[in-house]
């Protein structure tokens, strides 16, 4: 990645985005917004998966730990204790860190592989436990109420900020050392813990800010939603989603999980009352966009701009 | 019956071997010398079919061989001991002998009478012939390599240092192995080795490559003569 | 005291459903020694509940008897996704993207037969089945009986297929020395070739039996994804008897949490446990840690 060229085009959009943006929800009906939230929810959480997936080759297929970890630390906090929301959505966050710290230290060592099911089965856990819990509800769930008293618009902008966040989360990973340590493993992890890359630690480290913020997204989502369940928080359709969005997108990319979490929204709603055929599509698309695309449509898209107009062109 | 016309091989960008020409005729034992890195083992890879040259050309037996696959080449007669002696550490003597049948059928068909001829040669794989082969000692690893090679009854033998690692009265035994075979089965051998000197000294001719060139080729007798062979690479032994 | 044929019971039930359980997680195994890591393994097997369903209701095809048809059917079904759509990423040596694909085939086989038969509970127990074999106090449900033997038999046919001959020779040697066993001629497409084979077949196998003896929906799947790996992690990798012991202790810690905790627990359970096992000795309890 040429890092001159990077900013220029980073910063050209960052300001485009600014403007659009900032002004959407004041020309755009409820129902866009909504939406837009959404998008902006899934570009947090596909962002970390992402780049957990692309360039350190740690798939997770539990990222619903940290999502669900969100929701019931907001709700438990704020709803039940009454806790300031700026305050219990922090703490979301960290719930999460604390969970991907756990996770990461007991099996981030095993293969690639063994992990993803690890983190499947901590998700289910996770999820059985708190279905059983009448203290937030059980398997009928709760109501958030302070998110009656939230207009749409500042979840809105919450969400935006969400996003950015992300999108700065993982621009700083690619910077400075740890942008050398991951790009080492990227190439070639045994040879990077080799030349003295403590692999294990630039992973776990990433993957525990990457808890952090997703824990942060299952509070937004909650902040969304309104409503507190089980299957809503650490049900698997998130981890679907997430591996549909990046690979649809192009994984390891700044922009790939932003195009995909667009795809992902639209196609949800065109289909919502066909929950069945929609899975159905996103897991054969999936798979068409594999064989066909690794790169996914931006990496199409990017491909495209580096050979027509001869830049180096790496977001 | 190999023959290795100008072959340059090259890891992506990188290349490690330059136009090497290599012959070996039927009945002879041939030895390759080199420092480590010279390019051996990847020749000894390209012969067999594991790396593709990007020129230059392989014969066997007058047939183009070097586009072929690693399945097909060996069942046309190439066998190979590769560096360390490739064993399945965790199946017995006996199953590692037959994985060596494995590839053609007529060496499938002859399997039994193949094992005999092996358990012959090397009797003490007979008595271990249902021990797990990693927990066999360095030289009788070594022998159930070579034996696991015979078993496909190949007409050319290829041996990637088959002395690496051993102790010195081991180095002997192993290479005296080589010598019998060769005279006993009258099996076409390329050896490839470190220990120039008693090597050489069981070779009819010999090649010696250094930074993925050829820089020597010749009668045993003549390199051996060589004032710096001696010195590069008998100084150690 | 009195208890006593009750805990004898769950523990014969446990041994019978642990080792019916090895015969998915067999197949698994299989591929993950090659690298093939097969996330769709489970709804695989439901795929082939449901194939017996409809020879079921269509044909009145008996489900044991429908085996016949069903595993080359899977077989069938699974050699040619393999050559279409994996083969392509496993010679390359691409296993993580192997991964993926095999999941978003599972997304699209679990919602394809959601789609097709609904989210309903099927099952295709006959009532010639539903009996116990009593044995003194010991009650045994001959379903799991017959899950027992029929994959116990399988056990059997895959352990003379890997010693006696060549072709299963080459499968276990290529986890150990990959370069070695293509220098004698091994080829990793074969390979593959015959570990997707045996695959669709303990899928074919385990889920028509599963049908038979549980009931099933189409959302069945990862639940015999998750065990079977379980059962594998316990166990470790590297031999079928390794797998099989795995399978049997996991059937034991499901039925008697199923016992003792309930079964809304029960697979919660099993997974905690196993999860613990795997962060103590990831290697599997039977390895030798070298």
């Amino acid at each position: 990645m040429s890092h001159t060229n990077n900013k220029l085009y980073i910063g050209l959009t960052l300001l485009m985005s600014l403007l659009i943006l900032g002004t959407f929800p004041s020309y755009s009906g409820p129902f866009l917004t909504m939406c837009a939230i959404q998008v902006f929810i899934y570009v947090a959480a596909a962002q970390m998966w992402s780049f957990l997936a692309g360039h350190l080759g740690v798939i997770s297929l539990g990222q619903q730990a940290f999502i669900g970890m969100g929701m019931y630390t907001l709700a438990i906090l704020n709803e039940i204790y009454k806790w300031p929301l700026s305050v219990s959505m922090i703490l979301s966050g960290l719930a999460g860190a604390v969970i991907a710290a756990v996770v990461s230290l007991s099996f981030l060592r095993l293969r690639g592989f063994y992990f993803a099911v690890a983190t499947i089965l901590v998700a289910e856990t996770l999820s059985n436990l708190f279905r059983n819990w009448t203290f937030v509800g059980a398997s009928t769930g709760m109501r958030l109420s302070v998110g009656y008293e939230i207009p749409v618009n500042v979840i809105y902008y919450v969400a935006c900020a969400l996003s950015a966040l992300s999108i700065l989360t993982v621009y700083c990973f690619h910077s400075s050392k740890l942008g050398f340590a991951i790009r080492a493993i990227g190439c070639d992890e045994d040879a990077a813990s080799e030349i003295g890359v403590n692999t294990f630690a630039c992973k776990a480290y990433c993957f525990i800010v990457s808890g952090f913020i997703t824990g942060l997204t299952g509070a937004v989502f909650t902040l969304q939603t309104m409503f507190v369940h089980p299957q809503a928080g650490f049900g698997f359709e998130w981890g679907l989603a997430l591996v549909f969005i990046s690979v649809i997108g192009g994984m390891g990319t700044i922009m790939g999980p932003v195009i995909g979490s667009i795809i992902y929204v639209t196609l949800r709603n065109i289909l919502s009352g066909y929950m069945g055929l929609s899975l159905l599509l996103q897991g054969a698309l999936c798979i068409a966009i594999l064989t066909v695309a690794p790169e996914g449509v931006w990496g199409l898209i990017s491909k495209y701009v580096r050979k027509r107009f001869k830049i180096p062109f790496f977001i | 019956m190999l023959e290795v016309d100008r072959v340059s091989v090259a890891y992506g960008d990188l290349q490690v071997l330059f136009d090497v020409s290599l012959r070996v005729r039927e009945g002879e034992l041939v030895v390759l010398l080199g420092p480590n890195g010279a390019g051996k083992t990847t020749l000894i890879k390209t012969i067999i079919g594991l790396l593709k040259p990007k020129s230059g050309s392989i014969s066997f037996l007058g047939m183009r061989i070097e586009k072929l696959s690693t399945s097909e080449i060996i069942k046309l007669g190439i066998a190979i001991v590769p560096e360390g002696g490739g064993l399945f550490p965790s199946m017995t003597v006996k199953e590692n002998l037959l994985m060596g049948a494995y590839a053609s059928k007529e060496a499938r068909a002859k399997v039994k009478d193949s094992l005999e001829a092996v358990y012959n040669l090397f009797p003490t794989l007979k008595e271990r012939a249902n021990q797990l082969a990693g927990t066999l000692s360095g030289g009788e690893q070594r022998m159930l390599a070579i034996g696991r090679a015979l078993m496909s009854r190949p007409k050319l033998l290829i041996l990637d240092e088959p002395s690496l690692g051993l102790g010195p009265k081991l180095v002997v035994t192993v290479l005296t192995m080589v010598e019998k075979i060769k005279k006993d089965e009258g099996l076409t051998i390329l050896l490839v080795e470190q220990n120039a000197r008693a090597a050489l000294q069981m070779a009819d001719r010999g090649y010696v490559i250094e930074n993925g060139r050829i820089v020597l080729e010749g009668t045993a007798e003549d390199i051996l003569k060589e004032e710096y062979i001696k010195r590069a690479y008998m100084g150690g032994l | 005291m009195e208890e006593w044929p009750m805990i004898l019971n769950l523990l014969i039930r446990g041994l019978l459903f642990g080792g019916f359980l090895s015969l998915a997680a067999c197949g698994l195994s299989l591929g993950f020694q090659l690298g093939f890591i097969n996330a769709s393994h489970g709804d695989m097997a439901v795929l082939a509940a449901y194939i017996s369903w409809i020879l079921l209701t269509t044909f009145g095809i008996d489900p044991l008897f429908s085996l016949v048809m069903v595993s080359p059917m899977m077989v069938l079904i699974g050699l040619i996704l393999q050559k279409l759509l994996l083969n392509r990423f496993l010679l390359k040596g691409n296993m993580d993207v192997v991964l993926i694909v095999t999941f978003a085939l599972g997304m699209c086989i679990r919602n394809s037969l959601q789609i097709l038969f609904s989210a309903n509970n099927r099952s295709l127990s006959q009532p010639y089945m539903v009996q116990g074999l009593s044995i003194g106090p010991l009650v045994i449900p001959l379903p799991y009986l017959i899950d027992f033997t029929i994959a116990s038999a399988m056990f059997m046919i895959l352990h003379l297929f890997f010693v006696k001959t060549f072709a299963g020779r080459a499968l276990r040697a290529v986890p150990q020395n990959l370069e070695a066993a293509m220098m004698l001629g091994v080829k990793p497409e074969t390979s593959y070739i015959y570990a997707m084979g045996i695959m669709a077949l303990t899928q074919a196998v385990f889920g028509v039996l599963m049908g038979s003896t549980y009931v099933f929906n189409p959302n069945s799947g990862m639940a015999y994804l998750l065990l079977p790996i379980s059962a594998i992690m316990l166990g470790g990798l590297g031999s079928l008897k390794k797998t099989f012991i795995g399978g049997l202790i996991l059937g034991e810690i499901l039925i008697l949490c199923g016992y003792f905790i309930g079964s809304e627990y029960q697979l919660v359970a099993c997974y905690l446990i196993a999860l613990m096992l795997i962060l103590f000795k990831p290697e599997g309890l039977l390895t030798r840690r070298s």
